[in-house]
């Protein structure tokens, strides 16, 4: 027998307290698992966005928490588009809106300028394309369009106006796919922002000679307007307020998950050792060092934790694979979930197991073999 | 009584020179100024009345207490020096309790091992002692029981095989038939009869039971803290 034997028996012949007990974990680390889980696949889908459409610089206003409201001349573009190095330019207006019938509540819309590449990028599953002089028109993501339940030639209402759907289409990104697309010049005027586009991506000509073209490309557009930022896709993703948020969320909750995990196991492993006093005296008495007290204490604790773990990753997993088929965050979540955050997930369960069992075997390595074998179990 | 002159020629296992034990917190002093020895290979039974002290004597020569004044010597050693008594407890002294002490949730086999894992053995060699152990103490056909699944002459059977796990010199027992019939309490004394002229093993016994004592080489008397002989 193995001392490994010994912990696992432990807590498999008091079935309902470890049942408790990893419960309580499970639902923690699930917690972290999806809510990190969300957040990062939120992110790196964000990113997967710009990456995939060879966006090498976002251009937006400068200073604004918020990057949907801010705004930025569409004229500018063209002067980009003059810069040297520069291959493709592409502007966008971007905004949210929400279908309350259909429990849609964060839905964005692009608006397009009609011989952007973007237009072409997506696979058209039904219906056409957006073309120069449709009025009134929409695409929308296949994900969307199911959601709402939309056909082309049915009808959708954007800002109190009747679009009709023109077409349906698929994209590699979550994001498209649960998004509708206009013509930039409609969205302009139906948000009272003529003109103005909420920011450029641009493409950088890497075969160029110089040693660092984007560099340059960026230092070229910083001079244009010195109220603008230009930054890297990945820096630009990074710094967006609302990832932000779900970043900081993400974090508070791992904290507060940390600190139940580890309540929960001090607790779960303060009542195994109180009840176990005599046995610990035993265990003394018969020439276990305190420092194997310990190991057992702690080996209890990190089994249940890695049980816990691994019921929560397994339910944070579940979680977002349902909530990738909830209409109200289909368009958000794509049921994706790296195996960094369930190591995460773990790694948080191991350390509250740690925290967890460091009072309970601190006490247990400090009892006498004389007073523990008195108690009365 | 029994009383064998050959274990006058051997040297002592145990010495205890002096021992004072005072609980300050209830200002009692459960011993004062005993002196005893124990010689290797000999059977002693201690017996007295409750509260008499012979359970703080016998925690003190099991190194499971400390004396206030005097010393205890295992094997010349004073424990009192001693840095790890843990060690001291794992490898030179096995203990059978009254009430056995058996982990519930281990079979027989199991709680056998336990003691093992201080000590050099691999699972394999330790599986392989707790083996031979329960087959010494007849046990072997309930090696893979839980203790709520053994009867109580069992339990203390597979507590005698856990203080022997690895093969300490001297074994104590506080009153190993404390909690058992007469029918077991009788298959735990031959047990112990046979440890000790078979292995030459040392055995202090701590017991309430002139049948107990019946079996020892030699008896000790304790009262109010200090010893005493029969016809004192």
């Amino acid at each position: 027998m193995r001392q490994a034997t010994m912990i696992g028996k432990n807590l498999w012949l008091r079935p309902l307290r470890t049942l408790l007990s990893i419960t309580g974990l499970a639902i923690a680390v699930a917690a972290v698992v999806a809510l990190v889980g969300v957040s990062r696949r939120f992110e790196q889908s964000f990113l997967e966005l710009y990456n995939r459409r060879g966006g090498d610089l976002v251009v937006q206003r400068s200073g604004g928490a918020m990057q949907l409201s801010s705004g930025i001349d569409e004229r500018l573009g063209d002067k980009i588009r003059r810069l040297p190095h520069v291959r493709q330019v592409i502007g966008s207006l971007m905004d949210m809106v929400a279908f309350e019938q259909n429990d849609l509540f964060a839905v964005i819309v692009n608006g397009w300028a009609p011989d952007c590449p973007v237009l072409d990028a997506v696979t058209v599953t039904a219906g056409r394309r957006l073309e120069a002089g449709d009025h009134r028109a929409v695409m929308l993501g296949s994900v969307l369009a199911k959601n709402l339940n939309k056909q082309v030639g049915q009808t959708v209402e954007l800002y109190g106006e009747k679009f009709e759907v023109v077409g349906i289409f698929d994209s590699f990104s979550v994001y498209e796919s649960g998004a509708v697309f206009v013509l930039l010049d409609e969205l302009q005027q139906l948000t009272n922002r003529p003109g103005h586009v909420t920011g450029y991506v641009v493409e950088v000509d890497k075969n160029s000679s110089s040693a660092d073209p984007v560099a340059e490309v960026r230092a070229e557009i910083e001079k244009l307007d010195p109220k603008l930022s230009v930054l890297p896709a990945g820096e630009f993703v990074h710094n967006i307020a609302q990832f932000k948020v779900v970043r900081a969320m993400a974090f508070v909750t791992s904290i507060v998950a940390i600190v139940i995990g580890a309540v929960n196991v001090a607790n779960t492993m303060t009542m195994s050792v109180l009840e176990r006093r005599s046995e610990i005296g035993m265990l003394r008495a018969i020439g276990w060092r305190r420092r194997r007290i310990v190991r057992l204490i702690v080996g209890e604790s990190l089994l249940l934790c890695l049980l816990g773990a691994s019921v929560g990753g397994l339910l944070g997993w579940l979680a977002i694979r349902v909530l990738a088929h909830v209409p109200a965050t289909a368009g958000m979540i794509d049921g994706e979930l790296s195996l960094a955050v369930i190591w995460e997930g773990f790694l948080l369960a191991l350390v509250a197991g740690l925290l967890g069992a460091a009072y309970p075997a601190w006490w247990a390595a400090r009892l006498t073999p004389m007073a523990a074998l008195r108690a009365k179990t | 009584m029994n009383d064998s002159l050959s274990n006058v020629e051997r040297p002592a296992l145990l010495r205890v020179e002096h021992v004072s034990r005072l609980y300050p917190d209830g200002n009692v002093t459960a011993l004062c100024d005993v002196s005893l020895s124990v010689r290797s290979g000999e059977y002693l039974a201690i017996m007295g009345p409750s509260g008499s002290g012979k359970s703080t004597l016998l925690n003190l020569l099991g190194a499971l207490d400390v004396p206030t004044s005097g010393e205890v010597y295992l094997d010349g050693q004073p424990l009192s020096t001693c840095r790890h008594l843990a060690a001291v407890r794992a490898h030179r002294i096995g203990f059978v309790f009254q009430s056995f002490h058996l982990l519930p949730t281990l079979t027989a086999w199991e709680n056998v091992q336990v003691p093992m894992f201080e000590g050099a053995r691999t699972c394999r060699q330790r599986g392989q002692r707790a083996s031979d152990l329960l087959a010494l103490v007849g046990l072997t056909d309930r090696a893979c029981h839980l203790p709520a699944q053994l009867s109580v002459g069992q339990r203390q059977r597979v507590a005698i095989a856990r203080a022997l796990a690895n093969d300490p010199p001297l074994l104590l027992a506080d009153e190993p038939t404390g909690n058992l019939d007469s029918q077991s309490g009788a298959a735990v004394l031959d047990l112990f009869d046979t440890l000790h002229r078979k292995n030459g093993l040392t055995l202090v016994v701590i017991t309430h039971s002139q049948e107990v004592a019946s079996r020892a080489q030699r008896v000790l008397w304790i009262r109010d803290g200090r010893v005493t002989l029969p016809q004192e």
